[in-house]
């Protein structure tokens, strides 16, 4: 996986995040985060499925706040990098996403099974709810509707 | 009195991509109580409970709305749902 599937990434020493337009690549997610060290590898795949609240789906498109999305996604990376001895990738899709293709995709390493579960669990969790991304659900008969989510509103 | 160009996210782009606000006032919340005349005025009346769960961002931070507006350029975010 190489910085130029994305339109926008940032990488640290032990995380990397990114957006991408359209579906995520889901092959070689382990070699992102690779170490000698670790001995255990855990990935999540957020894929667009057919159905959502009793209604089909054929895709959802994404709509994303790019910098405040690179901003929450690189704050949530150093927070769980700090608190679980982990490296960690974080990708998330912008536009079209059909059935089955892959909207998110998160992986971490670590030493042993435990560290790289909890901080992949953790990551789509928190991401869910701090990151700037919205979801416009298509229907097989092109018609569409926002999906409602987290507020981000504080006062 | 002053103009602010709102950039419209989520739900809310069903609307357009932007829009042009006087806003009578320094305050985020007189944006949104400017936001919330917009909506009526297009008989979107359906997008005030939207609104008011909605949080306004100036450049790559998040205000309340006791903050002062700080630019002339504001997005507009309804509740979020990546994944």
């Amino acid at each position: 996986m190489v910085d130029s599937h994305f339109f926008q990434s940032e990488r640290d020493e032990q995380w990397f995040v990114g957006l991408t337009d359209g579906p995520c690549e889901t092959q070689n997610l382990a070699e992102t985060v690779t170490d000698p060290k670790n001995g255990a590898i855990a990935q999540f795949l957020g894929v667009v499925r057919n159905h959502n609240d009793g209604l089909s789906a054929q895709a959802v498109d994404y709509d994303v706040h790019p910098e405040l999305a690179m901003k929450a996604l690189k704050k949530l990376a150093i927070e769980l990098t700090s608190v679980y001895p982990v490296r960690l990738m974080m990708v998330h899709s912008r536009g079209l996403v059909s059935v089955g293709e892959a909207s998110v995709v998160i992986a971490a390493s670590s030493a042993h099974r435990k560290d790289a579960l909890s901080a992949v669990a953790d990551a789509i969790d928190l991401l869910k709810v701090r990151v700037p991304i919205w979801k416009r659900e298509i229907a097989p008969d092109e018609s569409h509707r926002w999906l409602d989510g987290h507020s981000l509103r504080q006062d | 009195m002053s103009t602010v160009r709102l950039h419209f996210l989520g739900v809310f782009r069903d609307l357009g991509d932007e829009i042009s606000l006087s806003v009578d006032g320094p305050l985020v919340a007189d944006l949104r109580q400017s936001v919330a005349e917009n909506f009526l005025k297009l008989g979107r009346d359906d997008l005030l409970l939207v609104l008011n769960r909605s949080v306004f961002a100036f450049g790559d931070n998040l205000l309340c709305d006791s903050d002062l507006i700080t630019s002339s350029e504001a997005s507009l975010l309804p509740p979020i749902a990546g994944g």
